[in-house]
């Protein structure tokens, strides 16, 4: 790679430019800006390139990257917002992993799980069933946000995630927990 | 164990966080529990749709860009 070699270049853009873009899309405002930090991630690789010294991971290094530039935009579109998107109250996320009234008083199911097994394959890999996992994700608070993108969407290890973001393995589990949680949630809604 | 405590220690499970013990009473109940099963199911399937998300081609122009910015690049030494 370093000696120039385009074609492994171009299988590290095949590969990660997907990841990369849709967890930059967690921390920008819309999808242009997005396409603009993974862009702009990936000039910088190839200007670091010659100081990447392999310490760590080509790939723990490129999201690194991607991470500080994302989060650099974030923090400047954030003073465009309305004050109204800082605060909510009812925070997607924050909500029990299953309604406590769909279990009577011996902790049994009363409404059912429908089961995702019957339903088609192209039902439930549709569009429209994968922008509402995007909006899904896009509620979510930031926290919760970065963990299942690392995890979930980009494919990283619990451990990776938590020391990419520095946090606790302990707060890495209940972030996820909760961010899945919410996902199938709103799922489940969408898919009844 | 209840399915309502059942369902707090599923992505602990599917994550193989739980100890043995845990993990044991947590099978058994799945074994038998039509419902909590079809809950993991969802489960799965909803992280099967979350990894999709990252299926993207890189845009044909964006690549080029990228390429030819990388072929441009000379190893610090030699510049
Ligand atoms: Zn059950």
């Amino acid at each position: 790679m370093k000696a120039g070699d385009a074609a492994a270049f171009e299988a590290l853009l095949d590969r990660y430019h997907g990841p990369l873009l849709r967890v930059a899309l967690g921390y920008v405002r819309d999808r242009e800006a997005a396409e603009d930090a993974v862009q702009e991630t990936w000039l910088r690789v190839v200007a670091g390139l010659d100081r990447f010294e392999g310490r760590s991971s080509l790939k723990t290094w490129i999201f690194g990257i991607l991470l500080n530039v994302a989060r650099s935009r974030r923090r400047r579109d954030r003073r465009l917002l309305p004050f109204s998107a800082l605060f909510r109250r009812d925070e997607p996320g924050s909500e029990p992993i299953v309604d406590p009234d769909r279990f009577n008083a011996e902790g049994r199911w009363t409404s059912l799980p429908d089961n995702w097994e019957v339903l088609p394959e192209a039902r439930l890999m549709s569009r429209e069933v994968l922008d509402r996992v995007g909006a899904a994700i896009g509620e979510l608070p930031p926290t919760l946000r970065e963990v299942i993108l690392l995890r979930d969407v980009a494919g990283w290890s619990a451990e990776e995630a938590a020391s990419l973001l520095g946090i606790s393995a302990a707060n890495q589990r209940v972030r996820l927990h909760r961010a899945r949680g919410h996902v199938r949630r709103v799922l489940e809604e969408y898919l009844r | 164990m209840t399915c309502r405590q059942v369902v707090q220690l599923l992505n602990d499970y599917l994550e193989g966080m739980l100890p043995a013990a845990d993990r044991q009473r947590v099978e058994e109940h799945l074994a038998g529990c039509e419902a909590c099963a079809a809950f993991v199911g969802q489960l799965r399937a909803s992280r099967r749709l979350v990894a999709r998300l990252a299926e993207e081609e890189v845009p044909a122009s964006v690549k080029q860009e990228l390429l030819t910015a990388f072929r441009n690049w000379r190893p610090a030494g030699l510049r």
